[in-house]
């Protein structure tokens, strides 16, 4: 992929029964993506905590997505209740 | 070690170095720990209103962080920190005023929530990593 596409995260941050739903646009690489994806999940499980409830239950899940933002492909998706990481090779 | 005989600030463990993001990760553990021990009643009222003032420390250097121009992170997520440090912020001041423990809780679970997105890393192999790296932009 070119240095100059940008990257769009899907990220979904569950903790105990609530998942929030977070996307993130103008990223500047997949690496990148899979960087920030935990702390953007991180992120969203501080302000539902902070904002919404406390949570009981403290099991976690993290699943994301990064799709090249021009043409919508998924470039890496990842889900920790599977606990796998898929890429699309053809790139 | 090069300054074998610096204050370690009561810390027993620092990290060594060189990853900033787990630096921060252990920052707001060790802010949580210490908040979360200080809400014992065994433990002395001033005690305890110095680990939310550490952990406000902390929070406020955050804040000026992603306040600089030059702030690498998205947009969207800066905004997201920021009215965090906002909360953060409040919630301190409630707490030295009413010198209530329990009102730490939430600071306390928003620390731990945050440092465990950054110590998460993906399970990455090699193999696909090397592929994932087509980039050579490394901003986070």
């Amino acid at each position: 992929m070119p240095a100059s596409a940008l990257v769009t995260a899907l990220v979904t941050a569950c903790i105990g029964p609530m998942c929030s739903y977070t996307a993130v646009s103008d990223l500047a690489s997949v690496r990148q993506c899979e960087r920030m994806a935990p702390f953007i999940a991180g992120l969203s499980r501080s302000q539902m905590t902070a904002l919404l409830f406390t949570p009981v239950d403290m099991t976690s899940r993290l699943a994301f997505r990064c799709l090249d933002a021009r043409t919508g492909a998924v470039l890496m998706s990842y889900d920790s209740d599977q606990d796998e990481l898929a890429l699309d090779l053809r790139r | 070690m090069a300054y074998p005989n610096a204050d370690r600030g009561g810390y027993s463990k620092i990290p060594s170095g060189g990853n900033p993001r787990e630096t921060e990760a252990w920052a707001l553990t060790e802010a949580a720990r210490r908040m979360s021990s200080g809400q014992s009643e065994a433990v002395a009222l001033d005690e305890f209103l110095a680990a939310v003032r550490l952990n406000w420390k902390l929070w406020t250097i955050f804040q000026a962080e992603l306040s600089q121009t030059d702030c690498d992170l998205p947009d969207d997520v800066r905004v997201n920190m920021l009215s965090l440090c906002n909360y953060v912020d409040k919630r301190s001041v409630e707490i030295i005023s009413s010198q209530d423990r329990t009102l730490a809780n939430i600071l306390i679970s928003v620390n731990r929530q945050l440092a465990a997105g950054l110590f998460t890393h993906v399970p990455v192999t090699n193999a696909v990593a090397t592929q994932s790296t087509g980039s050579t932009n490394e901003v986070i």
